[in-house]
């Protein structure tokens, strides 16, 4: 990832539902509280395609309905306390995943690549879009061939082990 | 439960609240705070910090495929 002279860098990140679930309390092996704090101090632009917003709602209450979360109410509190800092504290910036031009990219990407997700293709053109770097944990999106379809996809699609690498946090 | 406390509105328009009642909501200096206006009647919120979101235990730990698994499972019910 290019960083400038001053430390800082003009490098933009769009994020996975993976990498925003630890705001609204539920974490995963892969990217827990720690890294979601390691990510913030992490001096990139972090984009948070709005689609996903719906994405860990849907995450969280099918967790209910499994019994994997047992307090809903405690759940809905938790949820609604980390949209009200991802909506109103600068760490991360909510984006229009489907305006005209986004949604052009996503058609795209269905037709040219067949991804069944939509949630996937949303933030593979958001991405591409603000010509950005993918985080992703989602290991089909990991194997895509970037270079074959540059016209459609982000340049660069990366894991959280692999960035942390990038940013030397490792 | 609500509680009763007092406030005022000060010479240029600032809205003073009793200290209990702050400390009662954890509200601190700097604190970020979205005002919602119902009628005549004004609700303050706080905005959550990153500490207050680390500090809560999680309600679950799960893998990134069950995410992935779930999403598509959802999508699956409006296709």
């Amino acid at each position: 990832m290019r960083r400038s002279r001053g430390g800082t860098s003009s490098a933009t990140l769009v994020v996975d539902t993976t990498h925003i679930l630890p705001i609204f309390n539920v974490e995963t092996a892969a990217f827990g509280k720690g890294d979601l704090r390691e990510l913030i101090s992490a001096r990139v632009e972090k984009l948070v395609p709005q689609c996903l917003l719906i994405e860990a709602k849907w995450v969280m209450y099918s967790l209910a309905r499994r019994g994997v979360i047992r307090d809903l109410d405690e759940a809905i509190k938790d949820f609604n306390d980390g949209l009200r800092f991802l909506a109103y504290r600068r760490a991360f910036r909510i984006v229009d995943s489907s305006n005209p031009e986004i949604d052009l990219l996503e058609s795209r990407i269905y037709r040219a690549l067949g991804i069944r997700d939509y949630f996937d293709r949303a933030i593979l053109a958001v991405a591409k879009y603000y010509n950005a770097t993918l985080l992703t944990e989602d290991k089909d999106l990991l194997s895509l061939d970037t270079a074959t379809h540059e016209a459609i996809l982000p340049k660069r699609i990366v894991n959280w082990r692999a960035l942390r690498k990038l940013l030397a946090l490792a | 439960m609500e509680t009763v406390m007092r406030g005022y509105v000060g010479k240029k328009g600032e809205i003073y609240v009793e200290k209990r009642a702050r400390e009662l909501v954890n509200l601190r200096p700097g604190d970020d705070l979205v005002v919602l206006v119902r009628g005549d009647e004004l609700v303050i919120r706080r905005v959550p910090r990153l500490e207050d979101i680390l500090r809560k235990r999680a309600l679950a730990v799960i893998s990134a495929e069950e995410v992935e698994r779930i999403s598509e499972e959802e999508q699956g019910r409006y296709k």
